[in-house]
């Protein structure tokens, strides 16, 4: 293993330009980080992952597929000179590109995909160089060679034996530096986020998210349709024909699930007509039609759709609410639960300290009309300061009583003033 | 006459009235913020001295009220509009006056539905019950104003019940909408065209402007009056001096000194004294045939000025017509000359945002064939005509130039605008900017109140014509469509003509969804499709001008703001029946 200054990178970069199309983060004029050459900005490793969607090389937003000149004769889409080498997919990218390189292949093969993918060497970063040195989950694997990156130097580790070849041509430390540090530090970062989409699938599925909600969640989508854009693992396009002098290119362009136009049918029948339904379906795909059809959630948390959201629904802030106000899910494995334990039994689930947490909230609440309001409006967002687990403040933010009790023991009138509050307004 | 353009460069606008002015030597020179914020750039200008947006985009996270009028802002001004959502989301309360039921209605406080081109009743009522209940910022009035007396009497006249008469509304919703506004620290009024597109435009502007300062909402964070221009540079086309009135910097034309200034930094002598023609006055202009020559950078009058019919005949009676564009338009048709431009990826330049913020834009590709530059096309023709001030390197000589000769715009240069640019007044190299305007004294020293009297539309519905017309754009077209129609996925979205019609008049005519209509106005008719909803209200229609195939503006009135020379674009009389 080795380690590497950024100005050796540079250098290792520059030097694989003979064999292949390298891409990596550069910084731009204005400021901004994007998936460039090296001829288009200095290299800009850190600073976490790159907005645009980095699965763009292998799925750009427009190519051609084929053209066809007046002979009839159609030709092939250019195949690309040199493979690609693309450096700087984050742990949750690399798993977005196992996923998209999956889809592309099944059912029929996607030739002018794969006539990119195919023979590119992909290196991954994690490590210290999130935004503002944040710390990035190490893949430990699904690519060719990770770059991790220890606060003054990146770590080289190779995974296939392309990237093992490529590591030996790196001019670097050859000193080795233990990975254990920043592993056990990777193995650490809090998965709050995961459980939160996974309850979310599960509320889903459970059909506990109504309407209504999904009518809230449109209502405040203006139809930029940057979630879909930037996502590594949409994949949806739109097939179209540019005629120029005699020749006709047949393009493909990528679409958005958030248009009218994109399941309107030729006769102005949309059976996803309503923004509500668009809206559903961004988050139902991936959250609940994808596990019918690949057993997995296929949003794998790379925080894109959240950070372009101008209006603050993406992906893990839509799961955030959806836990808040349609949680505590569960209720079969609640049963299961009923089943196995005594209710005194129950009661230890949760620790006397969580208990009394509980109550000050309840009881906080019945003193202060405005930390209602809090509760009300922001959720579980107004219960940041209090040290409670996810399914905890699930229960307090849903005004589930029963789980309450059932954990925390009887509550006396005023402590379940909130709860009454909750349960009153109705929303489902 | 020249037609300069919102969507080129603050340099190329720059040019294009240099051009005019120094070569030419005619005031004849405009752009199409004739059509759409001249009631501000006038409104504003003569009640704070500066016709333009007064506070950052960002003031809008700070407010408590946002009261927002004749702006469907989360279409138009998407940016804009998330940005009162998410204020919304946090607690800040939203006024909305507009008949349509636009998305931002959907999360207001308060949505107003009053009839079309009643906004000063609208306005004058508010202020009228502001006043009534002591609701006034006194010591802002007696502090930072002049002319209070005269505002006091004319509103007096504006009952609630009366404004609730003339606006449709009801008088308790009025009375709601002066209190919410009034009573909160920091109270901001956002507008746009439904505001401007009149022909009392500039009264409407005025009597924003005229409640900003009753209730001390102007020079603070989170207040102000928020004009929202719609394209890319209708700003910096203004304050460049792309007008007939102004050079650079809104420095009059008749001001014996400015003109004295310009001579002498252009280099030329006798430069006109008298304000020239407008975009629409020169349109009549040549219909009666006084005008001979028109220039026409990037813009597309035959779509996007009002009575296609009469653009065209007069179009057509002109000697010479010079077209200078990015892609063919119904306009170059017409064109004796067309020069072929570069688009905005293919040029280094900047542009001025609603919010008075110039910035970079910079060259990423080549221009195809034979097209330039339009700096590099205007220096041509400058050349050609014998002037030789009009030689520059790059863009950049061309800003060190526009700073030279334009106070507001003195500290900028290219190398200060790398990143997030500057907000004008800029008015040295070390100044930060101006985030916002009229801090603890107006531009024009006192803020000037100027009462406004409601006066009807040019065209009322009558028993031929009972609707109203209002026409706009949708989210996924911009203008006349020349660029957007192009865009695949953008003409996917919106393909056809469509005329919004709410479903209580659809059903009485027998018109069901997306069924083929026929529009018409004493000016002319056009088919379209019906979109049968419920964001209209009853007796009201909506199209948009980007269909060349079913133009709204062969239907709109060519009736002019007096001052302002902006059309009235929001109300026609029309009807409307299924095509047989």
């Amino acid at each position: 293993m080795k380690t590497v200054t950024e100005n050796e990178l540079t250098n290792f970069l520059e030097s694989l330009q003979v064999e292949y199309d390298v891409r990596a983060p550069i910084e731009l004029h204005d400021g901004t980080r994007t998936l460039g050459r090296l001829s288009e900005g200095p290299l800009a490793i850190g600073g976490g992952r790159i907005h645009f969607k980095p699965t763009r090389p292998f799925f750009p937003q427009s190519e051609t597929l084929f053209s066809s000149a007046d002979d009839i004769k159609t030709r092939p889409a250019a195949y690309p000179n040199k493979p690609f080498f693309v450096l700087g997919m984050t742990a949750q990218d690399l798993d977005c590109l196992e996923f998209i390189d999956k889809f592309f292949a099944a059912d029929f093969r996607d030739d002018i995909y794969f006539s990119k993918r195919t023979g590119a060497i992909i290196a991954g970063i994690s490590g210290r160089c999130g935004d503002s040195g944040e710390f990035l989950r190490i893949a430990g694997g699904k690519c060719d060679l990770e770059l991790i990156y220890d606060g003054s130097r990146y770590l080289v580790v190779p995974y296939s034996g392309k990237g093992r070849e490529l590591e030996k041509r790196i001019a670097g430390d050859n000193s080795v530096r233990s990975l254990e540090q920043l592993r056990k530090e990777s193995n650490s970062l809090p998965d709050e986020d995961l459980r939160t989409l996974k309850t979310a699938s599960r509320l889903m599925r459970q059909q506990r998210v109504p309407d209504a909600f999904w009518q809230e969640i449109a209502d405040r989508c203006i139809a930029c349709s940057c979630c879909n854009y930037v996502c590594p693992t949409c994949t949806c396009f739109e097939v179209h024909d540019r005629r120029h002098n005699s020749t006709t290119e047949r393009r493909r362009i990528w679409d958005s699930c958030q248009f009218d136009g994109f399941m309107r049918e030729a006769s102005g029948h949309n059976p996803m007509g309503a923004e509500m339904l668009r809206t559903r379906r961004r988050i139902h795909h991936k959250l609940v039609a994808d596990i019918k059809r690949w057993g997995h959630i296929t949003c794998f948390l790379c925080g894109r759709c959240d950070d372009a959201c101008p209006t603050g629904i993406g992906m893990k802030a839509v799961c955030r609410d959806i836990v808040a106000r349609f949680g505590p899910p569960l209720p079969d494995d609640m049963k299961k639960e009923c089943k196995t334990r005594s209710p005194s039994d129950r009661k230890k689930g949760i620790s006397a300290m969580h208990s009394n947490v509980i109550i000050e909230v309840l009881e906080r609440a019945s003193r202060e009309d405005e930390f209602i309001v809090q509760l009300t409006e922001l959720g579980s967002r107004a219960l940041k300061d209090y040290n409670l687990t996810w399914e905890e403040r699930a229960a307090l933010v849903s005004g589930d009583i029963r789980w309450i009790e059932n954990h925390v023991g009887k509550l006396t009138e005023p402590q379940k003033i909130w709860l009454n509050c909750r349960l009153q307004q109705e929303i489902w | 006459m020249f037609f300069s353009s919102a969507k080129t460069t603050n340099e190329e606008n720059y040019l294009m009235m240099k051009l005019a002015r120094a070569v030419f030597k005619t005031n004849n020179v405009d752009h199409c913020a004739r059509l759409c914020h001249s009631s501000t750039v006038l409104g504003l200008g003569s009640t704070f001295g500066s016709g333009a947006m007064t506070n950052s985009i960002s003031c809008m996270d700070e407010a408590e009220v946002i009261f927002v009028i004749g702006s469907n802002t989360t279409e138009q001004h998407p940016l804009i509009g998330s940005r009162i959502l998410n204020a919304v989301a946090r607690g800040t309360k939203l006024i909305v006056a507009d008949n349509r039921k636009i998305r931002l209605a959907k999360v207001a406080a308060l949505h107003l539905r009053g009839r079309n081109g009643t906004d000063v009743a609208l306005l004058n009522g508010m202020m009228n019950v502001i006043i009534r209940e002591g609701l006034e910022d006194k010591e802002f009035i007696s502090r930072r104003t002049e002319n209070y007396g005269e505002l006091k009497r004319s509103v007096e006249k504006y009952p609630k019940e009366l404004a609730a008469q003339i606006t449709g509304l009801q008088a308790e919703d009025i009375v709601k909408a002066a209190r919410m506004f009034a009573e909160s620290d920091r109270a901001m009024i956002v507008y746009s065209m439904g505001v401007t597109q009149h022909t009392h435009g500039v009264d409407n502007v005025r009597s924003c402007a005229n409640l900003a300062m009753l209730t001390g909402n102007v020079g603070r964070p989170g207040t102000g009056v928020n004009p929202l221009r719609g394209q890319n540079n209708v700003q910096g086309a203004c304050d460049v001096g792309a007008l007939p009135d102004v050079y650079s910097g809104y420095q009059k034309v008749t001001d014996a000194d400015k003109r004295s200034a310009f001579e002498k930094a252009w280099g030329v002598k006798g430069l006109p004294d008298s304000i020239g023609l407008t975009v629409t006055t020169a349109i009549n202009a040549a219909a009666d045939g006084k005008l001979k020559a028109l220039f026409v950078m990037g813009e597309n009058p035959m779509m996007s000025d009002p009575d296609q019919s009469h653009v065209k005949e007069a179009l057509g009676k002109l000697d010479f017509l010079v077209v200078q564009d990015i892609f063919p338009t119904l306009t170059s048709e017409l064109a004796d000359v067309v020069l072929p431009a570069a688009c905005y990826a293919e040029k280094d330049g900047t542009f001025t945002s609603t919010e008075r913020r110039i910035q970079r834009v910079r060259k990423a590709v080549d221009p195809p064939g034979e097209s330039k530059a339009d700096w590099e096309v205007l220096c041509g023709i400058a050349k050609r005509a014998g002037y030789d001030g009009m030689v520059y390197g790059s863009p950049s000589e061309i800003m060190d130039e526009i700073a030279e000769v334009t106070p507001i715009y003195r500290g900028v240069s290219y190398d200060r605008l790398d990143r997030i640019g500057l907000q004008w007044p800029c008015p040295a190299s070390g100044h930060p900017g101006t985030p916002i305007l009229h801090i603890g004294q107006f531009t024009r020293g006192l803020g000037l109140f100027s009462p406004a009297d409601y006066g009807p539309p040019a065209e009322l519905p009558d028993p031929d014509y009972p609707f109203v017309l209002s026409t706009g754009r949708c989210y996924f077209h911009f203008h006349t469509g020349t660029m957007t129609r192009r865009s695949r996925i953008l003409d996917r979205e919106e393909r056809f003509p469509y005329v919004e019609i709410c479903s209580d008049d659809a059903k009485r005519l027998d018109i069901t969804d997306r069924e083929r209509v026929l529009i018409s106005t004493r000016r002319g008719e056009v088919t379209a499709m019906a979109r049968v909803n419920g964001v209209m209200p009853k007796g009201v229609l909506f199209m948009t001008f980007h269909f060349k195939e079913g133009a709204a503006n062969l239907l709109t009135n060519n009736a002019l703001d007096s001052e302002a020379k902006i059309p009235e674009y929001k109300i026609s009389a029309a009807n409307i029946r299924r095509l047989a």
